[in-house]
């Protein structure tokens, strides 16, 4: 094994899990690059010819040389090394010997078992890992602090893989410029040495965009913890992609499941073998084990086998596929019951054509691979109408049932749960006559309570989905909701009462739906008020996603697209059926919150109706015995059926060192987990308690972490003026926690609708981290003066500019910028912008031409065109894991104030009329720091 | 001068309290041990919620009336507790938060159970000084 290949591995795990650029991503053809783009000219990437030609820069910017780096991480991963020396030699040195490399591990594992398995993940990544300049953002820029501040030798360095991360570098927040780069750079790296793993692979820890934690070493007591006073918990996000095939992960096919017989963890890369292999040690309580007996028997070949080269030995997340015991009942098929508002304003906003439209042509991304699929559809307003459709029919048949009472009155002889494979044509039919059934309707009234009823009432002893369409206010029978908001609310204390929910049916509803298996999914499209607070209950505790689609209208074709995409996305995604979760921690470690979209059934066991690919989880944990291994083990095992009717379980392990160091636990925090925590504790308070309670636990929280740095951990020499002082790790977080405050779910303000806030606050607690930070954080990029390579398509994609600080102090009025909240993407351009620049990016000849809004970017033929497309469609793909097509505004200079007042809310680091700039808000830290 | 009856009255509303709540902290341990999940503990537990509270505030109310101001000021401070409580729609048990809820709630009980024991030796020592008198 050359160094070289170890320290691809590490780097690709350091790799920041939602940029394709850097992270171990499978090459995909997802930039769609505009056919024109073919013509330009491929301007030499300055990235790869930039680091092997500036050893100087390097130098002088803290970064090892390379192949020092390289070696000494390889040492790390190596089983001779000297490193080996101070761990656990428990394993006999003839297994290790035996042990294979993860590529041919995968391939072995592939061609045997399980043909589905998507060739390995680890090769693309190599090339990519090996020039990790090509990033957008310059590796020099994070380190330029330590220059000023005569540091060196940075402990977080992402290249500083192996080395000790105890070294603890301070910074002045005050003399600081945020380095914002820093937001895309990878997360630090696990200070665990491979030889505490079984096969010491290199993929035997978890990679960050699976699961992360706040701290990269756990405190060994709950004391220590306590003093440190920083938030613990693990950020998971189960699937990275919407398909399994994007971002595959390895399958144990053969149904032996080892788990030890006290802590119930599963067998994993960090359990030690004992007794020459015939037993194996937990590492999680320590318990000695039996290997079960046909652990090295291939039973598909029926010869033995390597025992080393099995999946769950070298690879931190795997599925294992289920034996029977991990069954309740037979898997199920998938159902989908569409729930669609018929009601006026349902149809005069286009969104029932588009909507049935959409259905209809995503029909063949609906995962049916074994032709099991169901689909039923309910049309609602003052009436439910119900379709059947007997197998084989072509025309589908209405039955209207204007009876609203409880338990809601099925056509139950009917056949309302129709086969997408056996009624295809009459489905087909239904759907493209669907909008002109109703199209001639006065009816304003919306049953929805009573229709999810039916709806539930349909697929009780199946479960599946729920998708509900709504543009109106249920107005009629159970679950109806009033037209609560008041525009005097906004602002004041009692905003907050519009953020609870208004009626207790959409609670109750959905602990039934969960103990059902259904989940439910609202897509809410607003004319007025649409109280999302209280829809956005029941996905929230049945594991669905809720879409705000504001002030939608059809009649906009960016509108409908916007709509369309996302939704055939959305029926394309592959779904987890039935699935719990549970997280599991090393004796001493125990899990104390859970935050994500699902039903706690009991203390510890999450509940999920269906298991979306797109969403993100945080738990909390505490430590209630002091922990005296060396490392310690999270793992994450959730029990699920596959949308092809297979029961598997997907583990996901993470091993972290242990500490007693309070300055290796500051040293090793991580600041974009810790904002994702903050943020969900922040949405939990607001939905249960107020706004201002919210952003209150945000502050305290800061500033109460800067207490105690600046008691035990700043520099002695911090002179007279005794500045605001923080590790470079965590040097982002005040800046995060200001914009978090400033976000439209925390803003104090009177403008924004209770609508908005409910969505921000659904969308906060969902989005993975990668998301979650451009939309806490979103970016701004300068199109006009970027640099030449910027736009042009690299090895590993488009390369993007480099991000800006959000404050409008950089912006010049003849500029055009790009801003991005991963929901929507803003074109600004300056009032003074020369015309050549206009013509240039939009093909008209001066900036007046423009109309402001909801925008599509024209296809021309010239450079900053093209390079601007390839931008925006990066942007839009960077992450695979998400439906969300952003919506484009162009904001002019000069134009609507509305728009621009919007477009300049994002900007955190500016003073508000309530909220202090990024300088006052430190000031104001500082006051509030005592000594 | 409130008759010997009226103590023995809230004597047994206050036992009866007591006794729920007691059962309140059973089930909240047995939650958190996962003996039982948190929509049957809502079920159960829901039931109770409201007579509880009645109860006390009817016994305060006979008090009251019966002239015994003392024994009805002690009893103030948790009426208007209740009465907040109901009003910020956080008495009953709500199976989606509970987990997050329930050591709030054990504490709440154990107040309860504290301040009625304290409610009940007073009214036994009012009611035998009374007879006896």
């Amino acid at each position: 094994m050359n160094p070289g290949d170890a320290y691809d591995e590490r780097y690709t795990y350091g790799a920041y899990s939602g940029y394709p650029a850097t992270g171990p991503a499978v090459p995909r053809p997802a930039v769609p690059q505009p056919p024109y783009a073919a013509g330009m000219t491929q301007l030499p990437t300055e990235g790869m010819n930039g680091m092997p030609a500036m050893p100087a820069d390097g130098a002088a910017i803290g970064i090892p040389p390379m192949p020092t780096d390289g070696a000494a991480i390889g040492m790390g991963g190596m089983p001779a090394a000297g490193g080996a020396a101070q761990t656990v030699p428990t394993m006999g040195s003839s297994h290790r010997s035996r042990r294979q490399y993860p590529a041919e591990i995968f391939e072995l594992t592939n061609s045997q078992t399980v043909p589905m398995t998507p060739p390995p993940v680890s090769e693309p990544s190599y090339l990519m890992a090996r020039t990790p300049t090509l990033s957008p953002y310059p590796e020099a820029a994070p380190n330029a602090l330590a220059t000023q501040m005569g540091n060196v030798n940075l402990g977080p360095d992402p290249n500083a893989a192996m080395m000790p991360t105890t070294e603890l570098v301070s910074i002045d927040l005050y003399n600081q410029t945020p380095e914002i780069s820093d937001l895309y750079a990878p997360p630090l790296p696990i200070n665990l040495p491979l030889t505490y793993s079984a096969t010491q692979a290199e993929t035997s820890n978890c990679p960050p965009k699976y699961m992360r934690t706040t701290l990269k070493a756990i405190p060994n007591t709950n004391s220590l913890l306590k003093k440190s006073k920083l938030p613990f918990a693990i950020v998971l996000r189960p699937y990275t992609s919407l398909l399994e095939e994007d971002d595959p992960v390895p399958v144990v096919s053969d149904t032996i499941i080892s788990r030890c017989r006290r802590c119930r963890m599963y067998i994993n890369p960090f359990s030690i073998f004992v007794d020459n292999g015939h037993r194996y040690r937990c590492n999680s309580c320590g318990i000695v084990n039996e290997v079960p007996q046909s652990y090295d028997w291939d039973s598909f070949r029926n010869v033995q086998r390597d025992r080393w080269q099995r999946p769950e030995l070298n690879y931190a997340v795997v599925d294992f596929l289920a034996p029977q015991e991990y069954m309740v009942r037979p898997p199920q098929p998938l159902i989908y019951v569409f729930l669609i508002d018929v009601s006026f304003i349902s149809i005069s906003s286009g969104m029932v054509a588009t909507a049935t439209r959409t259905i209809l042509e995503s029909l063949d991304r609906i995962p049916n691979k074994e032709g099991r699929t169901q689909v039923a559809f309910i049309g609602v307003d003052s009436s439910l109408h119900f379709f059947s459709i007997a197998p084989g029919a072509e025309e589908a048949s209405q039955m209207v049932v204007s009876d609203l009472d409880d338990p809601p009155f099925l056509p139950r002889n009917q056949d309302l749960l129709l086969n997408l494979r056996e009624c295809r044509q009459g489905i087909e039919n239904l759907l493209t006559k669907f909008n002109s059934m109703f199209a001639s309707t006065r009816d304003s009234s919306n049953a929805l309570g009573p229709a999810l009823k039916a709806a539930q009432h349909l697929i009780e002893n199946i479960g599946g989905k729920i998708c509900c369409f709504v543009s109106s206010l249920p107005n009629v029978g159970s679950g109806k909701l009033s037209l609560r908001e008041d525009p005097k609310l906004l602002g004041t204390n009692r905003e907050s009462n519009l953020l609870h929910h208004q009626d207790a049916f959409y609670k109750s509803f959905a602990v039934e739906c969960s103990t059902n298996q259904v989940s439910v999914d609202m897509f809410l499209f607003s004319s007025q008020y649409q109280d999302v607070a209280t829809l956005s209950c029941l996905p929230r505790y049945t594991a669905g996603k809720t879409q705000f689609y504001y002030r939608w209208n059809a009649s906009r074709s960016e509108d409908a697209l916007k709509f369309a995409s996302e939704l055939s996305d959305y029926l394309s995604s592959e779904v987890a059926l039935e699935a719990v979760m549970r997280v599991r921690g090393s004796s001493g470690i125990r899990m104390s919150s859970f935050y994500g979209n699902f039903f706690n059934r009991s203390s510890d066991l999450c509940a999920f109706p269906s298991f979306p690919r797109d969403q993100c989880y945080v738990i909390e944990a505490v430590i209630e015995d002091t922990i005296t291994k060396p490392f310690a083990s999270f793992q994450a095992a959730i029990l699920h059926t596959t949308s092809s009717g297979e029961r598997r379980i997907r583990v996901v392990t993470l091993s972290l060192p242990v500490t007693n160091s309070l300055t290796e636990l500051y040293a090793s925090a991580d600041q974009l987990a810790m904002m994702h925590v903050l943020t969900m504790r922040a949405t939990e308070k607001a939905l249960s308690s107020n706004l201002s309670d919210a952003r209150d636990g945000i502050t305290n929280k800061l500033i109460e972490i800067l207490e105690v740095y600046k008691k035990n951990l700043a520099g002695q020499n911090t002179g007279a003026a005794l500045p605001l002082q923080i590790c470079t790790n965590l040097k982002l977080l005040p800046l995060l926690c200001l914009s978090l405050m400033k976000h439209t779910g925390f803003r104090k303000s009177s403008h924004i609708p209770s609508d908005l806030r409910s969505i921000a606050l659904c969308n906060l607690s969902t989005l993975p981290t990668s998301l979650l930070t451009r939309y806490v954080y979103p970016t701004l990029y300068s199109l006009h003066d970027m640099p030449l390579e910027a736009g042009t398509v690299a090895e590993d994609g488009v390369i993007l500019p480099p991000a800006l600080n959000l404050t409008s102090a950089i912006m010049q009025t003849f500029g055009l910028y790009l801003l991005d909240t991963h929901f929507q993407q803003f074109l600004y351009i300056g009032k003074d912008a020369v015309p050549q620049l206009a013509m240039d990016a939009f093909g008209v000849s001066s900036i007046a031409e423009l109309k402001a809004g909801r925008f599509t970017l024209p296809i021309l033929d010239n450079p900053l065109n093209t390079r601007m497309h390839a931008i925006l469609g990066k942007l839009r793909s960077l992450d695979k894991g998400t439906i969300v097509q952003p919506s484009l505004y162009l904001v002019r200079g000069d134009g609507d104030p509305q728009l621009r007042s919007w477009f300049f809310s994002h900007f955190v680091e500016d003073r508000s009329d309530t909220a202090p700039s990024y300088l006052q808000f430190l000031q104001l830290l500082k006051e509030k720091v005592r000594d | 001068m409130a008759s010997p009856w009226i103590y023995f009255t809230s004597l047994m509303m206050t036992c009866a309290s007591i006794m729920l709540h007691m059962y309140f902290t059973v089930m909240y341990s047995d939650l958190k041990d996962d003996f039982i999940n948190p929509i049957d503990l809502s079920r159960k537990l829901n039931h109770y919620v409201i007579p509880e509270m009645l109860l006390h505030a009817i016994s305060s109310v006979l008090l009251l009336l019966s002239g015994a101001w003392i024994c009805f000021f002690f009893n103030l401070p948790m009426i208007l507790w209740n009465v907040q409580l109901y009003l910020t729609h956080n008495h009953l048990h709500d199976s989606t938060t509970i987990f997050k809820d329930v050591s709030n709630r054990q504490k709440r009980s154990f107040i309860k159970l504290a301040w009625f024991s304290v409610l009940f030796f007073t009214y036994l020592f009012m009611f035998v000084s009374r007879l006896v008198d």
